[in-house]
């Protein structure tokens, strides 16, 4: 019976394909069962040790804020500064603190994060001016920096502010880079001690590379908060739906702080001209004063403490200064620590 | 060398160049310097564009020199040489030609097949003459099927866009940021309608060039007067048809040449094992048919379809009296009939906008202003210090303004009085709004704004919580005579869905001026 024999063969080839195909399916359907839930959002990395990579030296009986005056680039016109009388001014501001070596690891990656808001001309006073930000750029590479990236997240389209501000060409002229936000380099960062900011996108491909941080505020009138100085200039190392933080914007820059502090960042406060009014955007050169100003320090409270003076106004007017001192960030009677050169 | 070989290479450095240029056009790339030569330089030497709009207008646009004026290069070279141009210098007809090379099927005889001639290529004659009778109503259309403008809008809305998408999918970040991809609306039925005609080439190889281009057609009308043509000599001819099997326009060089399809692309000449075949200059018109075989009523029928579909599309006054309130043009842009006139939905603002805040309507500008350019705040605000959209359009829909100029601090035309140009106003919903609504402070509206003084400002105002605590909060509101409409506030608005801020074009400047002031807002100011 060959017949039989190839039928019973095909029979239970037929068979065991069937059974395949039926455990294939199966098991599919039992691997996948498990998996309806969509995935979790990523959990939040957290930037401590942010501080540990580079210890910085001590100095005993340094000033937390030295505040530059150059009275020879004075241009009743509102001209820009020239750019060797801002490097001038840096380099003598920097020598109470210790020079840019004590904020610059040798060999290291810093990072510098200038307002870099929006797509304005620097005489606007609503920006970092691209002279002070190149003056910084070419110190820290002077003191040894391995690389100086530039960063910030704009409110308005990133690759048009860079490029319009002249903040693109500054820096690289200067040896520096830019780095353009871009999601794929935020992730949620949960900031210790936090009041108000649940877990929130920060621009962690610059932050967890940097050995240093370096901070670049100008000095603006600001229409909810008061002042936009070197604390609120943090708001553009953070992602997401930030239009929301306007909602309690005196603890967010806390907050902000909260998230800085342990880089203990260098701050430098762009006083060359300041935009009394119609801040934080300007638009006119009518809102712009020259100042011919630079102030650099370590203690956010200080230094924007007296940027506030520059603006003509009182500091304990501001909330969240008056907030950040009592939560210990530092001082709002600069004028004891302080030393001007 | 052989000659086809010489036209593959000027194919792929023209269509080269277009994609470089297209690429080249955005706004991040514009600051490389690269935007003085915008992909702007095709669209002017296209004799559709220059006829289209001076079908409408009366007018050959130009800045500065030649401009549309470009577009009689390609009208002589149509004299000289027939429609050259398809085969040679277009890069949509070289991609059409590249897809079809690839679909070629292996025996000689299916690929004769595929390349006689068909009736069918007489629908692009009644295209085009349906286009230019719109036209001449003001209705400019032709940039829906003209292949330069379909083109670099598909690469800008939808062929660029799913490149740099796959591309950030694909490749780790590191520190090569590039910015967020713009996205367009309606990017996919842009992206499906150019897929369609790549894929119809495997049923009719070059089926949008043999049967739907205008541009074409018009360059076949042109042809009759042709001085060089393809000649076939019939005594060598054994009329074996092998002339067929890589004819791209279908165009019957075994037969009595149809001088209006010939693509002049020279593969028949190749092609002929008898030599029979040659490129001549003033050959003798016997063995030709100069015309295209399309019937004289059907192009009348054409022209009038086009000639009543103008004030059709217009009947229910979205262009005019009940203008939509989504449509908010770019700054520079003319007054909207005008507007309509000029506009080829190229896509070239699109590109260049650096914000992304310039899209491709659908249905917001009335179906007559599909693909046109509008803002949706949605995706960007326009940017006070920016006038690339007017620097690169090709037919000055969008005039070349400086930034200057836009904001007021210098005349526009020379001489006149200067015009802070407006795109619209905000309107705040305050049934949306934070403070407004929702005893909650807000105001990124009022930081955001652009202008000095600020358009958008805030009193504070006592009020009491549900508690009966005291509140005090600062309510924000606009200003209409210092808005410009730019939409930051609408950008920003913390509300994303629906903004508790939307600008409408009401009280924009392009209208001003224009008698009825429809438009208008404020009497002055």
């Amino acid at each position: 019976m060959e017949g039989g024999v190839a039928r019973r063969r095909e029979f239970l080839h037929r068979c065991a394909a069937t059974a395949a195909a039926g455990a294939v399916g199966g098991g599919l359907a039992w691997w996948a069962y498990g998996r309806q839930r969509p995935p979790r959002p990523a959990d939040p990395v957290s930037l401590a040790g942010l501080d540990a990579r580079f210890p910085r030296p001590d100095l005993p009986g340094a000033p937390v804020l030295v505040v530059a005056r150059d009275t020879a680039i004075a241009d009743p016109r509102g001209g820009p500064v020239e750019a060797a009388v801002i490097e001038r001014m840096l380099v003598r501001a920097l020598e109470p603190l210790g020079t840019m070596a004590r904020f610059v690891p040798r060999g290291g990656s810093v990072l510098i994060k200038p307002n870099a808001a929006f797509a304005a001309d620097p005489l606007s006073g609503a920006i970092a001016d691209p002279r002070t930000i190149a003056a910084v750029v070419k110190s820290a590479l002077a003191a040894g920096a391995g690389e100086v990236l530039v960063a910030d997240n704009p409110i308005a389209a990133p690759a048009f502010v860079f490029d319009r501000s002249g903040i693109a060409a500054a820096v690289a002229a200067a040896g520096g880079r830019v780095v353009l936000p871009d999601e794929r380099g935020f992730a949620p960062v949960r900031i210790p001690g936090a009041t108000t900011l649940p877990p929130w996108p920060a621009f962690t491909a610059v932050l967890a590379r940097a050995d240093a941080v370096i901070g670049i505020a100008p000095v603006k009138d600001h229409n909810l908060c008061g002042a936009s100085l070197t604390m609120k200039n943090w708001y553009g190392l953070l992602g997401g739906n930030r239009s929301q933080f306007h909602q309690h914007i005196h603890e967010v820059i806390c907050d902000l702080w909260r998230l800085m502090r342990p880089a203990a960042p260098l701050l430098i406060l762009d006083g060359t001209r300041v935009l009394m009014r119609n801040g934080p955007t300007g638009g006119s050169a009518a809102d712009v004063v020259v100042r011919n100003t630079l102030a650099v320090g370590t203690d956010p409270v200080a230094i924007d403490a007296f940027g506030v003076t520059l603006l003509g106004r009182d500091p304990r007017g501001v909330k969240y200064l008056v907030e950040a001192e009592a939560a210990g960030f530092g001082t709002l009677e600069f004028e004891r620590r302080m030393r001007e050169v | 060398m052989r000659i086809t070989l010489v036209r593959r290479l000027w194919q792929a450095a023209f269509l080269g160049l277009f994609l470089y240029l297209a690429f080249m056009t955005a706004g991040l790339a514009a600051r490389l310097g690269a935007l003085s030569a915008s992909a702007s330089f095709f669209l002017e030497i296209d004799p559709l564009v220059a006829l289209g709009t001076l079908c409408a207008t009366g007018a050959l646009y130009h800045i500065g020199a030649f401009g549309l004026a470009w577009a009689l290069v390609v009208f002589a070279s149509a004299l000289l040489f027939g429609r050259a141009f398809c085969s040679w210098v277009c890069p949509f007809g070289t991609t059409h030609h590249a897809i079809g090379s690839l679909a070629r099927p292996r025996a000689a005889e299916d690929r004769c097949r595929r390349n006689a001639y068909r009736p069918a290529q007489g629908l692009k004659y009644v295209v085009l003459a349906g286009f230019l009778g719109a036209a001449c109503l003001g209705a400019v259309q032709i940039g829906l099927l003209d292949p330069l403008a379909l083109y670099h809008r598909s690469l800008t809305a939808s062929v660029f866009p799913v490149i740099e998408s796959a591309a950030r999918q694909a490749l780790p970040g590191g520190l090569i940021y590039a910015g967020e991809t713009p996205l367009f609306q309606g990017g996919w039925l842009i992206g499906a309608a150019v897929l369609a005609f790549f894929l119809a080439n495997l049923a009719l190889p070059r089926f949008f060039c043999r049967v739907l281009c205008p541009l074409g057609a018009l360059l076949g009308l042109l042809s009759r007067f042709a001085l060089f043509r393809i000649v076939r000599d019939e005594s060598a001819c054994t009329d074996c048809g092998l002339c067929r099997s890589r004819c791209e326009g279908a165009c019957d060089p075994g037969g009595k040449l149809r001088q209006s399809e010939c693509l002049a692309c020279l593969n028949c000449i190749e092609d002929c094992p008898h030599g029979a075949l040659s490129f001549r200059f003033f050959p003798s018109g016997a063995g030709a048919r100069p015309r295209p075989e399309v019937r004289d009523r059907r192009l009348l029928l054409g022209a009038c379809v086009g000639v009543v579909a103008a004030p059709l599309v217009r009947l229910g006054g979205g262009t005019e009296r009940a203008f939509s309130p989504a449509a908010v043009r770019p700054p520079g842009a003319v007054e909207e009939l005008e507007f309509l006139k000029r506009c080829i939905k190229c896509g070239q603002c699109l590109r260049v906008c650096p914000t992304n805040v310039l899209q491709p309507a659908l249905l917001e500008a009335g179906i007559e202003g599909l693909w046109t350019p509008i803002l949706n705040m949605r995706y960007g605000a326009c940017e006070k210090n920016c006038a690339l959209c007017g620097q690169v359009c090709p037919t000055g829909a969008i005039e070349r303004l400086t930034v200057a100029q836009r904001n007021g601090e210098a005349p526009y035309p020379e001489g006149a009085t200067p015009v802070v140009v407006k795109l619209g106003t905000s309107f705040f919903d305050r049934g949306r709004c934070l403070p407004w609504a929702m005893d909650t402070p807000c105001n990124v509206c009022e930081e955001v704004c652009p202008v000095s003084p600020k358009a958008i400002y805030s009193l504070e105002t006592a009020l009491a919580k549900r508690d009966g605590t005291a509140l005090a909060l600062k309510l924000p509101r606009v200003d209409p005579s210092l808005c410009i409409g730019c939409g930051a506030c609408e950008h920003a608005c913390p509300v994303k869905d629906l903004p508790a801020i939307r600008v409408t074009p009401a009280g924009e400047t392009r209208s001003r001026g224009w008698g009825t002031r429809e438009r208008g807002l404020l009497l002055k100011g």
